[in-house]
């Protein structure tokens, strides 16, 4: 697990990289389900520590995009670079390691792992999931171990979810698995954080919550990719918004001008209420 | 104690470690093992062929077995549980590429059954049909014991070796290790998505699985002191997985328990069933019908077992009652996120 980039707009710690630099770069990737383009030739960047919006109608291929760019699924085609590096076709954990963690469409948490132990499955490991290590457990695992669960509860206290911290995963509410899935994306403070419909389903409270979670992920030097169909938290929220319609690129802007542009509006814009 | 509880006492105590190892890979990650009692055969034939002189050639029978080195008892278990832990580290390698349960079943069920064939009809390898024979008590040329003080002997060396497997099991399902494996039985999609190479991990339960159950097997043949393939067969695993079911998948102590009560008291006590019907089956018949019967009992009222899976509570954790409160205390509930046993229970 890659440790945090720099805040936005700050130069990281090894100064290594320019503020903005392009942290994601999506070149022309395709996936075909059978006779389904989900994805037909998407191309786009995400800035360095930006929060990017990814919206479209149903069907438009943004989920697709995020199971690719998190190794779910591999490309058909085209080019996925991560800092530099092709990502394309790696493995889930491969892509996890280089920097990269997601919240599911529907909350996925392991229903009959506690609350902390969800946190700790997302903490850098380095080396403790072997069956060596838990034989002979090295003074520096076992701090590795101690400053993971210190940290486990840090953001439960963060996310509001210290009081559960014990219990299982699967008795919490929707809303509070929500949250626990934000709190294990802060756990493994990852590079960049890829939000899928973060709101779908949430009172306006707990909405209120993880919008704080995002900015948390923000501040803490994440770059986001966030799907979302609240276009109001779009705006509010989202450096540069990418317009998705029929698995391509159909605009790509500040949501304001996004607004005014009559493809965007025929295509999306025009069929919701915003 | 008579001869006869130390006898039941003793393989029960075995029994509970190949239930201990099924419990690895199946309890914990979730992947169905049909072969798992090709490495329990495994390990009783490389301890056997470890411990017993070369053979010799026999006039009129094409009866040989491989290697033939004379280890002493402690020697041949550890060979026989490597040699467990290379041919479930082989399967495991072709079953586990793909991720599928049905996937993983069908392999090791047809592994199981080409072993069986291969082993059974090759009278080069493990002799055979006729299998191995006539090892002597382990440690007995030191202790010079009868036959009853060498029973009791077994008995407590087995218990100590249950003893040491479960210490182990434990051990390592309260690590990171074992939490990364239950993660991956949850969710093995967000498992995956947070750093859990699904492929690594189940193959190393699986060998750990094998292992364990390869031990096994060289415990057991030098307690029987012969192996042939009428000592296993796949309805054995079917056995070890009900003891597995009964107990409680995923808690080692539930899983003694489901092997205590379905593999050694379930078959003992109908054993005192009177003959009836002019056949003598009826006690192995009652058996199977009572073992099948607390099966479905189990699994209708209590589907994770008699004992199930406990939390693993993180130490000295302050304002939270500290994993003191049970599950299911909290009101608003997933239906779809909680698992199957718990919500058919609501």
């Amino acid at each position: 697990m890659t440790g945090p980039a720099g805040a936005p707009g700050q130069p990281d710690a090894a100064g290594q990289q320019a503020p903005g630099a392009n942290l994601l770069e999506v070149v022309d990737i395709r996936k075909h389900f059978g006779g389904v383009k989900a994805v037909d030739g998407c191309s786009f960047t995400v800035g360095r520590g930006q929060l990017v919006g990814l919206i479209g109608p149903n069907g438009a291929g943004k989920s697709t995009v995020v199971e690719m760019l998190s190794g779910s699924v591999a490309p058909d085609s085209g080019k996925i670079l991560f800092d530099g590096q092709e990502i394309g076709g790696l493995a889930p954990h491969e892509i996890f390691r280089k920097g990269i963690a997601r919240c599911f469409q529907l909350a996925k948490v392991w229903p009959l792992l506690t609350v902390i132990e969800n946190l700790l499955i997302a903490a850098p490991q380095q080396g403790m999931d072997t069956i060596r290590a838990a034989l002979f457990r090295r003074p520096g695992l076992r701090q590795q171990d101690r400053r993971n669960r210190e940290r486990a509860l840090a953001v439960m206290e963060q996310y509001g979810l210290i009081s559960v911290c014990n219990d299982y995963a699967y008795t919490l509410s929707g809303g509070q698995k929500r949250l626990l899935e934000f709190a294990r994306i802060a756990m493994c403070e990852p590079q960049l954080a890829l939000l899928d419909e973060p709101m779908a389903g949430v009172n306006p409270v707990l909405q209120v919550q993880i919008e704080k979670g995002i900015s948390s992920l923000l501040a803490s030097g994440a770059t986001v990719l966030l799907i979302e169909h609240n276009l109001a938290f779009i705006e509010r929220l989202c450096h540069e918004v990418i317009v998705m319609v029929n698995g391509r690129v159909a605009a790509i802007g500040q949501m304001a001008d996004l607004r005014q542009d009559t493809a965007v509006q025929s295509a999306y814009l025009g069929a919701v209420n915003v | 104690m008579s001869a006869y509880l130390v006898s039941v006492v003793t393989t029960g105590a075995i029994t509970a470690i190949l239930c201990l190892g099924v419990n690895v890979s199946w309890g914990w990650v979730g992947q169905l093992d049909l072969a798992f009692y090709v490495y329990v055969a495994l390990g009783a034939y490389f301890a056997s062929v470890l411990q017993l002189p070369p053979s010799k050639p026999q006039s009129g029978l094409t009866y040989a077995y491989i290697l033939g080195f004379r280890w002493p008892f402690p020697l041949a278990v550890i060979g026989a549980s490597v040699a467990g832990a290379i041919a479930s580290g082989i399967v495991g390698y072709l079953a586990l590429r793909r991720i599928r349960s049905d996937y993983i079943a069908i392999i090791t069920v047809v592994t199981a059954l080409m072993a069986s064939a291969v082993l059974g009809q090759d009278s080069s390898i493990f002799g055979g049909q006729i299998g191995v024979y006539g090892l002597t008590q382990p440690f007995n040329s030191l202790l010079k014991l009868g036959s009853t003080g060498f029973s009791y002997f077994y008995m407590v060396l087995m218990l100590v070796c249950l003893a040491a497997v479960y210490g182990l099991v434990q051990l390592l399902y309260r690590s990171p290790f074992g939490r990364s494996l239950r993660a991956v039985r949850e969710q093995e999609t967000a498992a995956a998505a947070f750093g859990c190479n699904l492929f690594s991990l189940r193959l190393r339960a699986y060998v750990v699985g094998g292992t364990i159950g390869a031990f096994g097997g060289a415990l057991f043949v030098n307690y029987l002191a012969a192996w042939n393939p009428s000592s296993w067969s796949i309805f054995e695993v079917v056995l070890i997985l009900s003891g597995v079911v009964v107990g409680g998948r995923g808690n080692a102590l539930g899983v003694i328990v489901g092997s205590a009560l379905v593999l050694s008291a379930i078959p003992e006590l109908t054993r005192l069933v009177p003959v009836f019907g002019g056949g003598s089956a009826a006690g192995p018949a009652i058996a199977a019908l009572l073992s099948s019967l607390l099966i479905i009992l189990v699994l209708r009222f209590r589907p994770l077992g008699l004992i199930p899976e406990r939390k693993t509570t993180v130490p000295r954790v302050p304002g939270t009652g500290n994993g003191q409160h049970e599950a299911g205390h909290h009101q608003a509930v997933d239906e779809a996120d909680a698992p199957a046993g718990k919500a058919e229970r609501r």
